[in-house]
């Protein structure tokens, strides 16, 4: 308990500077929330017109391809208000040195990596997301035990991502500079705000990580007999974190401290 | 006469070297530069090749909006090359970030203007840009994605590629310049290219859109950005001299306004680390 407190607090901290950082530049603040709704915005009118010619999207139609949509955003949102900037962060972190402070600190390094920045703006659009998913979960009719299982769905999908994240980030510790990476990283995401029954094979195997991020939550909410394939993502998401945690102390072995 | 060609001489060493910088610089980390380049095109191929597929496959339609298949795959793909050549890194990022660390008072003591400087690193991304473009186009058409049309349709192409991307710089160096006011520009420029690819036909063909939408949007400058000249690449009977004159004037107003924010920032600028 006593551990679990200490982490609070820190992250506690990190939420408040975040917090002030960002709203001392207010018109970056607004622009940022104007960005994500504008995303977010362009993939739902992609989607809407794409229906007003058409009646399936493989094997859902408007109503069920809009829930994934929104399930899609309410991941990506959530990734970008707490992990995002980090990611970006990572490469120049790694580049510049100040790496050092991070691993001199009596805290997990990953636990800082990841923690220690926050998107703010992002929390008006995790609202936004998170009521669409309610709005067209409800005009699905979702059963009562769907709407229990939706938020270790979202928390299964979001740790699958993340995993995934660290281990491409890894590479930073092998290149000097880490544009391309976090570009390739984000391309990576694109992947998975389609359903995997849209790609053919061999490319739906070859990218199955990626689209089982949301893909497979979402076949199973909207059809209970995927549950195998939930319990399958969701060793499979276990497996991969025991990667990271023992990659990520040997990949830390190749940093070379430019700062010192 | 001497005179004459010595300034001219000075003025294109200055951009020669310029380049020459932008050149080596956006090439050293190899391999940052590959992945930037080669995973887009992977993930837009799979995305958009597999979408269409599985879209047309499920309803059964032999069209949508008067799309076929093998002419929805075809669009998609003249988008990629498009696109490619119309293509920017982080230009306006560097501009802002310039303004904000207050490295753009070296440029207003130089000889050459910082709007010249700028314009030669545009040139060197879009010769980058113009040979992975080929490059592309030419494994596209091999793989038999695309028609090639014939020399005027083309020559027209190149017409839209020249005013495109000169469209692009003032509105990327207008971007740049909003630095002058606010601190971080990144979110604008995210904004303004994905807003701009939405409405440009970048995702879905601007047929798909509802009739009133396209109707308003080809008042602006958006669709002559890309969905125009892509139609006209796929051979379709578009009034290629009205275009180019509407794109023209989207592009005169752009260059007069980014003048005057430039103008009106410089009065602005602190210099901040002299």
């Amino acid at each position: 308990m006593k551990i679990i407190s200490k982490y609070f607090s820190l992250y506690k901290e990190f939420f408040k500077t975040s917090l002030s950082k960002e709203l001392s530049f207010r018109a970056n603040f607004i622009l940022q929330s104007l960005m994500n709704v504008s995303f977010i915005g362009v993939y739902f009118f992609t989607s809407l017109f794409i229906f007003d010619h058409i009646e399936h999207i493989g094997l859902w139609n408007k109503q069920e391809f809009l829930f994934f949509l929104s399930f899609v955003f309410a991941i990506d949102q959530t990734h970008y208000l707490i992990f995002s900037f980090n990611f970006w962060m990572f490469s120049d972190d790694v580049r510049l040195g100040q790496l050092d402070f991070y691993l001199l600190k009596p805290f997990p390094s990953l636990f800082i990596v990841l923690l220690k920045q926050l998107a703010i703006p992002g929390i008006f659009t995790v609202l936004l997301t998170y009521s669409l998913v309610i709005y067209f979960g409800i005009q699905l009719g979702l059963s009562f035990l769907m709407w229990l299982s939706l938020p270790f769905c979202l928390l299964l999908s979001l740790f699958l991502l993340l995993g995934l994240e660290v281990l491409i980030s890894l590479f930073n510790f092998f290149t000097v500079e880490g544009g391309g990476i976090n570009h390739a990283r984000l391309q990576f995401q694109h992947l998975c705000r389609w359903p995997d029954f849209i790609y053919r094979d061999p490319a739906r195997l070859w990218l199955l990580p990626f689209l089982a991020i949301t893909s497979i939550p979402v076949r199973y909410l909207l059809d209970v007999g995927y549950w195998s394939w939930l319990v399958i993502m969701f060793f499979g998401t276990a497996f991969l974190w025991l990667i990271v945690i023992f990659f990520w102390p040997k990949a830390l072995k190749f940093y070379e401290s430019p700062s010192s | 006469m001497q005179a004459f060609f010595w300034t001219t001489q000075k003025e294109y060493f200055k951009w020669l070297q310029s380049l020459k910088t932008s050149l080596s610089q956006n090439l050293t980390y190899k391999i940052n530069f590959i992945l930037m380049m080669v995973i887009p095109v992977l993930v837009f191929f799979a995305i958009k090749y597999n979408l269409w597929h599985s879209i047309y496959a499920t309803n059964s339609y032999k069209d949508i909006q008067g799309y076929s298949l093998a002419e929805m795959i075809e669009y998609q793909f003249w988008i990629l090359i498009f696109d490619l050549f119309v293509r920017s890194h982080f230009f306006s990022q560097n501009i802002s970030s310039d303004i904000r660390l207050g490295k753009i008072s070296c440029f207003l003591l130089y000889p050459f203007h910082f709007i010249n400087y700028q314009f030669s690193l545009f040139l060197s991304d879009k010769l980058i840009q113009t040979f992975i473009g080929s490059f592309s186009l030419f494994l596209v058409y091999a793989f038999g994605w695309i028609n090639i049309p014939g020399a005027s349709t083309l020559l027209q192409a190149v017409f839209f590629l020249l005013m495109i991307n000169a469209f692009w710089f003032f509105a990327q160096l207008l971007v740049g310049f909003v630095a002058f006011w606010l601190e971080e520009t990144w979110s604008l420029n995210v904004s303004i290219r994905f807003i701009s690819a939405f409405f440009s036909g970048s995702f879905i063909p601007l047929d798909l859109f509802p009739d009133f939408f396209t109707r308003i949007l080809l008042w602006t400058p958006f669709p002559y950005l890309t969905y125009i000249p892509v139609r006209i690449l796929m051979g379709e009977s578009v009034n290629a001299g009205r275009s180019l004159l509407i794109l023209f004037i989207w592009l005169l107003a752009l260059l007069i306004f980014t003048q005057r924010v430039w103008k009106k920032g410089l009065k602005l600028y602190t210099g901040s680390g002299i």
